[in-house]
């Protein structure tokens, strides 16, 4: 079973926030026995679609999956919470999870709405929002390599958001959208920090049947800054630090995309240090407890997660831990119990910018 | 059981939202009570938690609750976390007559955590740090409310285990293990429960904290720890233990033999533990297990009696032991399967237990129902325990199959499961013919020098053959202690027998 590792369920210690919970629940509105009410659906949209249950599971039952499906249901049938309800409609209107007063668009130096560039940055809502710094860290790596590249200057969800809380066809309407941007962009690469973001275009786009053109190259940051480097595009100053690093494997990057290697081979790069490899790591690395969207609908137990996570990176001794998701950063940084112990929170994107030589 | 729920005046049926409900008075006043307790985040009355609460993996709740019917659901559930607020809730409790459910993973198979009149729920997963490892003395002190998963995992990074691996690991807590004396695959050498704690920390029916003495031998009266060690909750809720642990080995080894019958597997078996060899790990299987498990999910291609043991410890040690059993197996006769087949049970011995492998997930009717008893009438108990199933339950077709897995140097136990895959579509017949099976396997287990259960407990399921069995043996002193220790029954009321009969019904 999963309950051991379940991240929700470490949080609050119910039954109810375990796959087997959800599973329970749901079979019984299954079978008619029950029906939804206000209690199920609130539980449903406390997991954080980590995939952690699958990944441990025995013989791999989809859990956060059948979590997915019954958002769905939920959302089909008109039920969901308030504020879930509303972030949906945000999205729609605005193409971004945050509120107007939070949609950035990107610094006027960096603007450059390029047609026809080879590469194409996305960086995505929570980036643009929340993490300024990653992005000016992404186009600086860019400019070093001197690239030819550009952004989108209006960029709507990937859709992610919308597919994990059950609105499947508003995100697949979403996911088109970008697509017909993208496409009209035709660049060669389309490159993005978000794991979020990169596990759509690589993965979720094909599922939800949107095509992305064929021949469209799709990284995440850190496979491409890895390229780059290979290529000799730019080179690394070590600089000598007392600090032990660690890395933490994002779910969407990690887990979902099995992406594990280049992200630890960036860190020992730029740091000329061995890391510190987190007891849980890899395919078994817990969640932050951010999800897509999960520290906006549920903030209190998202950042449990987090505090959860952190109590164990102080375990082994790490104070930074690199990171390759934005929101797992934004989780990170928001915990109370890191910041009391000056762990530092970075983005390998930006642990990389300021070792550019 | 109302709730009080805040929605939008203009929410309505018709819009296939939710129906407004009063809240519940005197719900609401336990509530406050409870939080000014443990805090607000600590108590639980949501319907969704309790349903999850009501359902452990025992056949019978299983079945209720998809049937739709109802079955007991505890009031409210708390989550304390220290053992100051366990008294105190205890304390309130017993003021109010409330009953007390201690519970834990809540994967007992005996409905022994089932809040059967009501009550209070609690749930002791928040008191779960390891508090000392103590590496000069190996041991180690812990809340009991730990996943036995997080303790072994805390363990093996320091380099040492504690050698309990039941199949529920990752669901269970030490308290559970404890309070029903629970045995995991090693048992065979590191023992039962009762065998690996130090010490307990207990909070009696009234409040009072009783903390055994620092080690378990002694000649300081009578070891009270003993009586909370298998009593399931009944006699007061376990908060912290100091149990052995052991080095991680430096070997395990493992041998695998296909014998031609039962006897000669147990007879090879008793030769290994009499001559005190010391296997962690002995399992054997009759013909129909050996389909079922080995073949079917392990990839095992011969038909037979399959014999798995296993050694660890030292290298030289564990090579010493290995050759004396390799011999005594190589005598029966049997087919040696080398150690492959052991080695894949071990890297995926969990996968027995869950969808699609497991019962579990069939609309069956099953039930497992272990027994131990001496050498003397171990094998005679399986086939009359067999004939029992097939024979009293033919018109069902109703399968028995069993494996022997904890052995000792006086006797064994083994693990029959048996299966109904049509039960009757009437569901009153339906727990009829369940409490028949139970019946007709525990009397058959009795009445040769068995014994009612092994390691799933007695919960709801087996309690009414307490008095039968015990009732000169000791049914009236347990009585007598639950009664001082507990004289309101509040503490997990119910259960081992020390109620009325209780069967459910429908």
């Amino acid at each position: 079973m999963c309950r051991h590792a379940c991240p929700t369920f470490l949080a609050t210690k119910m039954d109810s926030h375990t796959p087997r919970g959800y599973a329970l629940l749901m079979s019984r509105i299954d079978e008619n026995i029950t029906e939804w009410n206000d209690d199920i659906v609130e539980k449903l949209y406390q997991c954080s679609i980590c995939g952690l249950c699958a990944e441990l599971c025995e013989f791999h039952w989809q859990e956060d999956e059948m979590v997915r499906a019954g958002r769905e249901e939920v959302v089909k049938k008109s039920i969901e919470p308030v504020r879930v309800k509303e972030l949906a409609r945000n999205i729609k209107e605005t193409g971004t999870i945050y509120r107007k007063e939070k949609n950035n668009s990107i610094p006027e130096k960096i603007a450059v709405e390029k047609q026809g560039a080879d590469v194409l940055y996305f960086a995505g809502c929570s980036t643009r929002a929340e993490h300024p710094e990653i992005l000016k860290a992404m186009t600086k790596i860019l400019d070093s390599a001197n690239l030819d590249w550009g952004m989108l200057e209006k960029e709507n969800c990937c859709g992610m958001s919308l597919y994990e809380m059950g609105y499947t066809e508003d995100a697949r309407k979403l996911a088109e959208q970008l697509s017909n941007k993208i496409e009209e962009y035709n660049p060669e690469i389309l490159v993005t920090n978000c794991a979020h973001c990169y596990r759509s275009f690589a993965e979720k786009y094909k599922d939800l049947g949107v095509e992305l053109p064929d021949n469209l190259k799709i990284m995440h940051s850190t496979e491409f800054i890895g390229k780059l480097i290979e290529e000799g595009k730019f080179s690394l100053n070590i600089k000598e630090t007392d600090a032990n690093f660690c890395y933490h494997d994002p779910c969407q990057l990690g887990r979902k995309m099995r992406i594990f290697e280049m992200p630890r081979e960036l860190i020992k790069k730029a740091t000329g240090k061995a890391l510190i490899e987190l007891f849980h790591n890899k395919e078994e690395a817990e969640c932050c407890g951010a999800g897509t969207v999960r520290f906006i609908i549920d903030p209190k137990v998202s950042i449990q997660v987090a505090d959860d996570r952190i109590k164990r990176i102080i375990e082994e001794k790490a104070d930074v831990v690199i990171t390759a998701c934005q929101n797992c950063k934004r989780n990170f940084t928001k915990s109370e119990i890191a910041s009391q112990n000056n762990i530092k929170i970075m983005d390998v994107v930006e642990l990389i910018a300021d070792r550019l030589l | 059981m109302g709730r009080s729920i805040q929605r939008p005046i203009n929410d309505s049926k018709e819009r296939g939202v939710l129906v407004l409900k009063k809240t519940n008075y005197k719900v609401e006043l336990l509530k406050h009570e409870l939080i000014d307790i443990v805090g607000k985040k600590n108590v639980v009355v949501d319907q969704s938690e309790r349903d999850c609460q009501s359902v452990d993996v025992w056949w019978i709740t299983r079945y209720c609750m998809f049937k739709g019917n109802k079955f007991p659901r505890p009031d409210a559930i708390v989550f304390p976390e220290d053992k100051e607020q366990v008294v105190k809730i205890v304390k309130y409790c017993n003021e109010h007559n409330l009953p007390v459910i201690p519970r834990g993973g809540g994967a007992n198979d005996s409905g022994g955590v089932t809040a059967l009149n009501g009550g209070i729920v609690v749930d002791t997963k928040k008191m779960d740090k390891i508090i000392e490892i103590n590496e000069k003395s190996l041991t180690v002190r812990v809340q009991t409310g730990i996943l036995q998963k997080h303790l072994e995992e805390q363990l093996n990074r320091r380099g040492y285990t504690m050698n309990h691996l039941p199949a529920s690991i990752n669901t269970s807590t030490l308290g559970g293990f404890i309070s029903n004396n629970g045995t995991g695959i090693l048992s065979s050498k590191y023992g039962k429960l009762i065998d690996m704690v130090h010490q307990l920390e207990v909070v009696l029916p009234d409040g009072q904290v009783f903390k055994s003495l620092p080690v378990n031998h002694h000649s300081t009266g009578p070891d009270y720890s003993k009586l909370f060690i298998g009593a399931e909750g009944t006699f007061g809720i376990i908060t912290e233990a100091l149990c052995k642990i052991y080095l991680l080995p430096e070997k395990r080894s493992f041998m695998t033999f296909l014998l031609p019958n039962l006897k000669e597997g147990l007879e090879a078996g008793r030769k290994i533990m009499t001559l005190g060899l010391n296997p962690s790990i002995m399992r054997f299987y009759d013909k129909r297990d050996t389909n079922h498990i080995l073949k079917n999910q392990y990839g095992l291609k011969d038909e037979g009696y399959f014999f798995m043991a296993g050694f660890d410890g030292v290298k030289k040690v564990v090579d010493a032991q290995s050759e004396v059993a390799y011999q005594i197996f190589k005598d029966t006769g049997g087919k040696d399967l080398s150690d492959e087949q052991a080695w894949e049970w071990w890297n995926n011995r969990l996968k027995s237990y869950y969808p699609p492998l497991d019962y579990i997930c069939e609309p069956w009717l099953t039930a497992v129902m272990d027994t131990a008893a001496s050498y003397e009438d171990i094998e005679k108990i399986y086939w009359e325990m067999k004939s029992a199933v097939e024979e009293g339950f033919k018109e069902y077709d109703a399968l028995f199959h069993a494996h022997f897995s904890h052995w000792y140097n006086w006797g064994n136990s083994f693990y029959p499961t048996f299966v109904i895959k049509n039960p009757p579509e009437d569901e009153k017949k339906a727990l009829e013919v369940y409490h028949n099976m139970i019946d007709a396997c525990v009397r058959t287990s009795i009445e040769n020098g068995g014994i009612i259960n092994e390691h799933h407990g007695i919960g709801l399921r087996c309690g009414r053959f307490m008095k039968e069995v015990y009732k000169d043996n000791g049914y009236d002193i347990a009585k007598k202690i639950k009664h001082i220790l507990d004289p309101k029954n509040i503490m997990n009321p119910g259960k081992l027998g020390f109620d009325e009969v209780v069967k459910i019904d429908l």
